[in-house]
Formats: structure tokens, C-alpha cells, sequence
């Protein structure tokens, strides 16, 4: 039953938070924050028994044939430990920067219900878990992105609402036609789908499917449409859910899908892999190019995350064992780069009031631990080394030209020139002189602050880790390396 | 899974720096420039502003420095990142607005050659499947990609060294740093890409049209950069095409070490005689003429006077280390046969007229300048002194086998001869110049700094034009036409300067081209 922990204690945060109501914010905290340690602490314990070869496995039985199932192992508890230890730092930012805001019951239990569906995405066992788990993610995400209820935060949330059901439907018969063929197929690495091995043009068109599913929340263009209206919800939302959980649960969906429902192998010669390659490809450039003219800093975080998520697409994609363990790294390293930024976003907002680049002179004298923080963090995301952008990037480039595709090492060199263009530029700007004055006391809510200095460290530890035992690359290593039948680097 | 594969960095740990035959002149190099330039940003820079360009000097320094020592891809990336973009905050320091956008046009074009730097680190460590520079550079010849290799990495080299199209990139660079950085800048930042050169450029793995290409793109720098530079109108400007040039001979060198083993150790040698020459000589000149700038009466003269050994050393005049480079460069083009080699061989005594003529534009230039802006103190003149003497000796006592060959050739009437008659071609052709005095007054500063690169900028606002999106936003239309107009006038403007500068090239070409088949 420990597998459930992941899933089950946010989702009883929550339920706890709704129950006590807007008054009570001490015990609401207290409950919030105790669950987050709580639990991360389990996922940790899970981790080290992973490593050390123990996954445990729960089902409840549905229907006849049909279980409900998670299971521990080391990729799904990549994206577990992610999440969870991310959702402790966010709550301490988001206490700050909701001190002031309404319906804040609402908001934080919302919050820990995406938590929990985000873990069971992580963690489910099979196809039909995963989906249930990803509907209820993206119903849970809803009343978070209308938080704030103007009508621009009502429009989104219909575009949000809109898209992600589409997308779950597409999910949904998918992952029904391949049980009707194929019964139970249970997560495998190397792939699942043996029994069906031959029924090619289903097997496509499922996969198809459950692309264009997993896609929406991956926001591989042309289905990512939602991701920059998304950006009105508050920041912390933005930070956990828009850069870490909701996202990151389509691009894992896509990285469960290939290497361990259809397998790297199945991938390649049912020819399905290179034309998600290349969508992934063309995502990047045209998304950064996009960046490069946004001036609402949210909106750059945004088309920049877009571009991001299909880094790691594009290296599932690639189904070469560097590039696939490459991508499970930069799930973990892009998820405490941006969240880095977004925390900054979200506090120069709520600090000065400033949304955009443009407005940004003057804000690195006013605010220069946070701006430093976001100097690491968009550095990182630009691939500079030691830090943890580059770790990932390395992987990613080396595992395609290993696999001989020169055209993705290019894309990946070129999107990383494109994200100093998008990012530099935010710096350059909050580095002149402007007409904000030096702080007189601390620079903003410390509750604000210490979460950006936190991830920022993390960014750079990741990135001075990288390799060693334990690191998010070495991790992603050891839990991709059996979808290649014991490749070792 | 303890044991990780070859490919992958495993932490801070794995970085590994190793100072072999190539590290050494290039660390002594490096580190001397970057402490001693160092030392005279400190004393001319006001005590309220130190911090702001130390902030970006110090990273830029420690990446300079250590990129010397690199001995894997991961070290020598994280080295070449750590110098090239904080020199960013160097070149802005002025916070003009000309100096924002040189800096605008240095970051884009030092981000491009980043790139295609990691994607030919990425190709060469998975050809030889090590992250070992050395193996890397063996295996490459081996690579199914061997050819994008090679080209990806003078793609970026050419960035790094300013060659042609893009020998703006160095006088942008230089034209609005303080003195000081400019002279870690020109001395020492851009050797890094003589030196990549040697770490990386293989040995034999593409064919000798390659080698062909390469040379008369370094020979084509080489007299393209002197023409742009003599047209330009600041000191710095033309110490800048000065490096492009000089760079462009170092190109000449990489190009022959494309070639066979043999040839690759004596180009190798050569470009290490120019890098030291040239980074000594340049530095010098740049603190020099800081120094010369803000001197008076005597002193002043003293200066300039001084500043003559630099200047010819440039020129390759006997008796500099200028002299020494030219020569382990002759006897490592004259390893090769084949039209071009032989070609480039016999117009390398050429290009020192281009030096000479850009060093007597440098003089009268210094000379004309008035000092505006006041300093806390006067210049130092301990580093520059420094700097001249380590110019005056360095490539003469540097125990090695490219200036044996030179060291011997030194008192030989013929050698001397042919290091001398250039400088006195271009000073009779000065003379020459003064009985034309309109058309001198008129092609005087057609070239602005950074030439062709300038433009770019004006097609990058428009990706990135959020610093001026809340001016549009206070004066609609009429703005947005005005903005378009300047940005016409300005092309116009440049293309004037550019089919001048090059109309004067294509001539120049003919002349040579005669004079190498004749």
C-alpha cells in the first residue's frame, strides 16, 4: 500500500483544506506544508528501494480484467519526486504571494489535488490508470487557472478546458482500442505490446492517438495553444502546474508511451517515432523564435517552456539510449530551471508590479538576489555549463548524434542560441539603471525569496552533479536503461 | 550501474585540466594579459564603477585563463563560455547607446559560434567516444561527419578571430570597452580561437581544396580587414581590423594544418608564434594608446615613440617578434604545393603593407584625438611598460622549434629585405596619398565600426524590439515610419561604405593577382 502514499496524501491535503474552509490560513498551512514533508520524505524512501532494485506494486480491482494500479519504479518516481519536492517549495511561495488573495481554500486545496493526480500519473501502472489519473489532472488545474475569475482568467479556462478534453478524448480511445486488442499491457521497458506485435496500421493510428492526447499537455504545436492564454493564473500556479506538473504529465505520458508501452524498437519500425521527432523539432525553433518577441515576461516563460518540453519530446522521440536518458533528465532539470523563473516573475510582480522586459530597468539594483537567481536559472536553461541545462543538453545531443541524427544535434545547438536570445535580453534590461531605488529593508517577502534561492541552488547542484549516484542524470540513466535491454553508456 | 560511460560528465569531478606543450605559452600568455590589462582597467576606472566592471572582468578573466588549460570538451566549452559572455558587460560598461549595441552585435555573434562550437564538441566526442580533446581530435578524421566537424568549428573560429564577413565583430568589440578590458579583449580573448585551432581543427580529415579554402579565406581577412580598418576614423576601430587582419594570417596557418601530420606541426608552431606575437603586440598597443591619449607635451612623444615597437613588430619588421611569426608562417605554408599554397605563399610579403598603412592610420589617429573624458588618475604606465618589454622579447628567449629557423634567418640581408620593403611601400604610398587630399577627405570613415554587422542589428531589433515597444506604444504610426526610414538611411549608408571598402579590395586583388603570376 506505500505506493499509494504519493497519490493518496496530497489528495487528503486537500480534502482537509476544503473542509477547514478561508479562515483558518495557520492550520491550513500547517496541514499543507506537514503533507508536502511528509511525503516527500516517503517518496525519498521509495527512491532509495527503487535504486536499490524493490518497486512495490498496488491494484484495486474495477471491472473484470480491469485494475486500477501504481507502481514504484524508478522513472515514475522521477516525475513523482519532482513534483512532491517541488510542491513543498512552491507552497512556502505561494503562502507569500497569496497573503492577500481570496478564496485561498479553494486555491491550495486545488492545488494539492493536481499534486496527487500528478503523482498518479507518475506512478500508474498501466495505459488506463494513466489516463484516469490525467483526466483528473486536468479538472483538477481548472479552477486554479480561473483563479483570479476576470474574464481573460474565465477565457483561458474555457481554451484550457477545451483543449484538454479534446486531448483526453483522443487519449481515451486510444488507450480503449489498444485494451480491446490487447488486453492488459502493463508498463514494460522495451515495450508491452508483444501479443499484438504485426497489427501495424492499428498500432499506429493508436499511437497517433494517444499522442495528439499526451500532446495537448506537452503543448507540441500545433496543440499548445492553451499554454500562453494559461499564463493569467497566479504565479505560483503558473510555476508548479504550467512548468512542473500539468506539462510534465504529457511529456511523460510521451516517454512511458515509447519506451515502455511500445518500446524504442516497435517505435522505430513501425515508422512512428521520427514524424514525432520531427513535430518536436519544428516545436523548438518556431517556438523560440516566438519567445524571442514576447514582451510579457510570463508569456516568454511560457513559448519558452513550449519549446522546452519538446527538448524533451524530441529526445524520447530520437529512441536512442542517451538521447531517451537525456530527456528523463531534463524532465527533472527544466522543472527546477523554469520554476526558477516563474518564482521570479511571479515576485517582481508582485514586489514592483512589473510584467514586462521592457519595464524591467532598474529591477536587478531594486531586487538583486532574485534577478541573480534568475541570471542561474536562464543561463542554465541556455546550456551553459556546470549548470543543469547543459547536463541534459550534453545527453540529448550527444545521444542523437550517436544516433546519427545530425539534424537534432543542430536543433538542439540552435534552440539553445535562440534561449540566450530570449533570455539575455530580460537580464540586459533589468541591468539598467531604472526607476526603481535600491530596497531599503529585504528586497521582497522573504516566503518569496528563499524558495528562488532554493531552486536556483538545486539548478546548480543538479548541474555540479550531474553523472554521480543519485543525480537527476545519473537517476534518469539507470530508469531508461532497461527500455534498451541492458545498454549501459 | 557505478561505472559510467565515457560520454557522460560525471560532475565537477570529471572536469580534467592539463597543462601539456600546447597549455603553456598559451597560459603564460593569457594569464600575464588578463592580470596585467586587468591592472590598468583597476587604476584608470573610477573607484564608484570598479565594481560594476569587475562583476563581469573577474568570470571573464578566470574563463580566460582556464580555457588555456582545458583538456576535455566539457571544460573547454564551460572555459570559452565563461570569457565570452561576461566580456559582454565589458564592451557595454559606457552604457551608450552605440556601446549596448555593439554589445547587442558581440553577444549574437558569440552565442552563434558558441553553438556551433557544442555541436561540434557533441559530433567529435561521439566520433572518438571521449570527452578528451586530444582523443577527440584523432578520432574526428574517422567520423562519417568529419566534414561538418571541420566546418562547424571554422564557423566558429572565424566567429571568435573576426574573419571575413565578420572582422566587424573585433573593432564593434574593442570600440567602446574601457582600455584596459579592450586590451585583455584584443590580447588575449581572441587568441582563444588561435588556440582552439590547435585543440581541435584535425589533422587530415578533409581534402586539400579544404586547406585551399581556408587559406585565402585567412589570406582574403588578411588584406580585406587593413582595407576596412585604414577607412575607419578612432584608434580602436582600426586596432580592431588590425586583429581581424592578423587573424587572418593565423587562419592561413589553420588552414595548412587541415592538411597532413607533417604540416600540421609546423602550422601549429606558427600559430603559436603568432598568438604570442600578436597578443603581446596588440595589448601593448591598446594600453599604449591609452596611455599616448592622455599624455602631454613630452611624455607625449615619448609615448608615441614607444608605441613604435609594438607597430612594428606588427609590421614584421627584423629584429621584432613580428619577424619570427612571419617566418614560422612562411616555412609552414612552404610545406605545401599546389597553385593556391604557392599563391598564398608568394602575396604573404604583401599583407604587411596592409599592417603598415593601419599603423600609420593608427599614429595620425592618436595623434589628431583629443581626450574628452576626465580619469581619476592618468594611466598607468607600469603594465604597458610591461607589456612592450614582454613584446620586445617574448617570441626571441621562447625556447621552441618555430624560431630556430627565424632566429638564424635574422642577420641574412635577403630576409631583412623582404621584412623591410613593405613598410616602406605603404609609407611612400602615404606620401603618395597627400597629393590627393579630396579624395583622402572623402573616403575618410566611410567604414563605421562593426561595417556589415551594424545592419544586422537593425534586422535583430525587429525580433527583439521589446526596448523600444513602449516608445511605439507613445507615438503610433509616424514613429514606426521613422524608425523604418532610419533604418533604410542606415543600410544605405552602409552599403555605400561597404561597396567602397570592397570596390578598393577588388581592386587590390587585381594587383596581387597579377603580381602572383607575373
Amino acid at each position: 500500500m506505500i505506493a499509494w502514499v504519493p497519490v493518496a496524501v496530497p489528495a487528503l491535503v486537500g480534502l482537509i483544506t476544503l473542509m477547514l474552509g478561508e479562515t483558518r490560513g495557520r492550520a491550513r498551512n500547517a496541514v499543507n506544508l506537514l503533507g508536502a514533508i511528509g511525503s516527500s520524505a516517503v517518496v525519498v524512501s521509495l527512491v532509495r528501494s527503487a535504486y536499490a532494485g524493490d518497486t512495490f506494486t498496488s491494484r484495486i480491482p474495477m471491472l473484470p480484467g480491469l485494475t486500477f494500479g501504481v507502481s514504484t519504479d524508478l522513472l515514475g518516481l522521477l516525475f513523482s519526486a519532482v513534483a512532491t519536492v517541488l510542491w513543498g517549495v512552491t507552497l512556502v511561495y505561494a503562502i507569500g504571494y497569496m497573503d492577500h488573495a481570496r478564496d485561498r481554500a479553494r486555491f491550495f486545496g486545488f492545488f494539492a489535488w493536481c499534486i496527487s493526480a500528478a503523482n498518479g500519473v507518475a506512478l500508474a501502472e498501466d495505459p488506463i490508470s494513466l489516463f484516469i489519473f490525467y483526466e483528473v489532472l486536468s479538472l483538477t488545474t481548472y479552477p486554479l487557472v480561473v483563479h483570479n475569475g476576470t474574464p481573460e482568467a474565465l477565457a483561458a479556462g474555457r481554451k484550457y478546458l477545451f483543449y484538454a478534453l479534446g486531448g483526453g478524448a483522443a487519449l481515451l480511445v486510444g488507450v480503449a482500442w489498444l485494451a480491446s486488442i490487447a488486453g492488459p499491457t502493463p508498463f514494460t521497458p522495451g515495450g508491452a505490446l508483444g501479443a499484438v506485435a504485426g497489427r501495424n496500421n492499428e498500432l499506429r493510428a493508436i499511437f497517433a492517438l494517444m499522442v495528439a492526447g499526451f500532446g495537448v499537455k506537452a503543448a507540441l504545436m500545433p496543440l499548445h495553444g492553451w499554454l500562453p492564454g494559461a499564463m493569467v493564473a497566479p504565479a505560483p500556479v503558473s510555476s508548479l502546474l504550467h512548468a512542473v506538473a500539468v506539462v510534465k504529465a504529457g511529456v511523460f505520458g510521451i516517454i512511458r508511451l515509447v519506451n515502455e508501452l511500445y518500446g524504442p524498437e516497435l517505435a522505430t519500425s513501425l515508422g512512428v517515432a521520427t514524424p514525432l521527432a520531427l513535430l518536436a523539432a519544428a516545436t523548438i525553433l518556431i517556438s523560440s523564435v516566438i519567445a524571442l518577441r514576447q514582451d510579457d515576461l510570463k508569456r516568454r516563460l511560457a513559448y519558452s517552456t513550449i519549446a522546452q518540453l519538446s527538448y524533451i519530446t524530441l529526445g524520447t522521440a530520437l529512441c536512442s539510449p542517451l538521447a531517451a536518458a537525456g530527456a528523463v533528465a531534463h524532465l527533472a532539470h527544466h522543472a527546477v530551471m523554469k520554476i526558477t523563473m516563474f518564482f521570479t516573475a511571479g515576485s517582481v510582480y508582485e514586489t514592483l508590479h512589473v510584467k514586462k522586459v521592457s519595464q524591467m530597468p532598474g529591477v536587478a539594483r531594486r531586487m538583486p538576489l532574485t534577478m541573480i537567481s534568475f541570471a542561474v536559472a536562464a543561463f542554465a536553461l541556455a546550456g551553459i555549463p556546470p549548470l543543469a541545462g547543459f547536463a541534459s543538453k550534453w545527453l540529448l545531443a550527444a545521444g542523437a548524434a550517436e544516433d546519427g541524427s545530425v539534424w537534432a544535434v543542430l536543433v538542439y545547438v540552435t534552440s539553445g542560441a535562440l534561449a540566450i536570445g530570449y533570455m539575455v535580453p530580460v537580464l540586459t534590461s533589468a541591468l539598467r539603471p531604472g526607476k526603481h531605488a535600491p530596497a531599503a529593508g529585504p528586497e521582497s517577502d522573504p516566503r518569496m525569496l528563499w524558495p528562488i534561492v532554493a531552486v536556483a541552488v538545486l539548478t546548480v547542484v543538479f548541474g555540479l552533479t550531474a553523472g554521480l549516484p543519485g543525480s537527476p542524470t545519473h537517476w534518469a540513466i539507470t530508469a531508461i536503461a532497461p527500455s534498451f535491454g541492458g545498454w549501459t553508456p | 550501474m557505478d561505472t559510467i560511460g565515457s560520454l557522460i560528465p560525471t560532475g565537477m569531478g570529471a572536469l580534467r585540466f592539463a597543462v601539456d606543450d600546447i597549455a603553456v605559452p598559451f597560459l603564460a600568455l593569457f594569464a600575464f594579459l588578463w592580470l596585467v590589462s586587468g591592472a590598468h582597467a583597476w587604476a584608470t576606472t573610477p573607484a564608484r564603477e570598479r565594481g560594476r566592471l569587475f562583476a563581469y572582468y573577474v568570470p571573464s578573466a578566470i574563463g580566460g585563463v582556464g580555457v588555456a588549460v582545458a583538456a576535455d570538451a566539457i571544460s573547454f566549452y564551460l572555459c570559452f563560455a565563461l570569457m565570452a559572455l561576461p566580456a559582454w558587460g565589458l564592451i557595454t560598461h559606457t552604457r551608450s547607446a552605440e556601446s549596448r549595441r555593439a554589445g547587442a552585435v558581440y553577444l549574437t555573434l558569440t552565442v552563434i559560434g558558441e553553438a556551433l562550437l557544442l555541436a561540434a564538441l557533441v559530433l567529435m566526442a561521439t566520433g572518438g567516444d571521449s570527452l578528451l580533446l586530444s582523443e577527440m581530435r584523432a578520432g574526428a578524421a574517422a567520423s562519417p561527419h568529419a566534414a561538418l566537424i571541420v566546418a562547424l568549428l571554422l564557423g566558429s573560429i572565424s566567429l571568435k578571430i573576426g574573419a571575413l564577413p565578420f572582422s566587424g565583430i573585433l573593432p564593434l568589440s574593442y570600440t567602446y570597452t574601457p582600455a584596459g578590458a579592450a586590451s585583455a579583449l584584443a590580447g588575449a580573448s581572441v587568441k582563444v580561437g588561435a588556440l582552439a585551432m590547435i585543440r581541435l581543427l584535425p589533422a587530415d580529415a578533409v581534402g586539400a581544396d579544404w586547406v585551399s579554402a581556408v587559406m585565402l579565406l585567412g589570406l582574403i581577412t588578411a588584406f580585406g580587414a587593413a582595407v576596412m580598418g585604414v577607412l575607419t576614423t578612432t584608434p580602436r576601430a582600426v586596432l580592431g581590423y588590425s586583429s581581424a587582419s592578423q587573424m587572418g594570417l593565423v587562419l592561413i596557418a589553420g588552414g595548412v594544418s587541415l592538411g597532413d601530420a607533417g604540416a600540421t606541426a609546423l602550422a601549429h608552431g606558427a600559430i603559436v608564434a603568432f598568438a604570442l606575437h600578436h597578443g603581446l603586440a596588440k595589448s601593448a598597443l591598446v594600453l599604449g594608446a591609452d596611455v599616448a591619449a592622455h599624455a602631454k607635451g613630452r611624455e607625449r612623444t615619448v609615448a608615441l615613440c614607444a608605441l613604435a615597437l609594438p607597430a612594428l613588430a606588427l609590421v614584421g619588421a627584423p629584429f621584432t617578434s613580428g619577424f619570427v611569426a612571419k617566418y614560422a608562417l612562411k616555412d609552414a605554408i612552404h610545406l605545401l604545393h599546389g597553385p593556391v599554397p604557392e599563391a598564398v605563399y608568394a602575396l604573404l610579403p604583401l599583407t604587411a603593407i596592409g599592417t603598415a598603412a593601419l599603423m600609420l592610420r593608427l599614429f595620425v589617429l592618436i595623434r589628431r584625438e583629443t581626450v574628452g573624458d576626465p580619469l581619476p588618475a592618468r594611466p598607468p604606465v607600469a603594465p604597458w611598460a610591461l607589456v612592450l618589454a614582454a613584446t620586445a622579447i617574448a617570441t626571441w628567449v621562447w625556447p621552441a622549434e618555430w624560431n630556430r629557423h627565424a632566429i638564424e634567418s635574422v642577420v641574412s640581408p635577403d630576409s631583412l629585405w623582404t621584412a623591410t620593403w613593405p613598410a616602406l611601400v605603404a609609407i611612400a604610398g602615404w606620401q603618395a596619398m597627400r597629393l590627393i587630399p579630396a579624395v583622402v577627405r572623402r573616403l575618410d570613415g566611410v567604414v563605421v565600426p562593426g561595417d556589415v554587422l551594424v545592419g544586422l542589428t537593425a534586422l535583430l531589433g525587429r525580433f527583439d524590439d521589446h526596448p523600444r515597444s513602449t516608445q511605439v506604444a507613445a507615438t503610433p504610426t509616424s514613429a514606426r515610419v521613422e524608425r523604418l526610414r532610419t533604418v533604410l538611411t542606415a543600410t544605405e549608408g552602409r552599403l555605400l561604405a561597404w561597396t567602397t571598402a570592397s570596390t578598393i579590395l577588388v581592386l587590390l586583388a587585381v594587383v596581387l593577382v597579377t603580381l602572383a603570376l607575373s
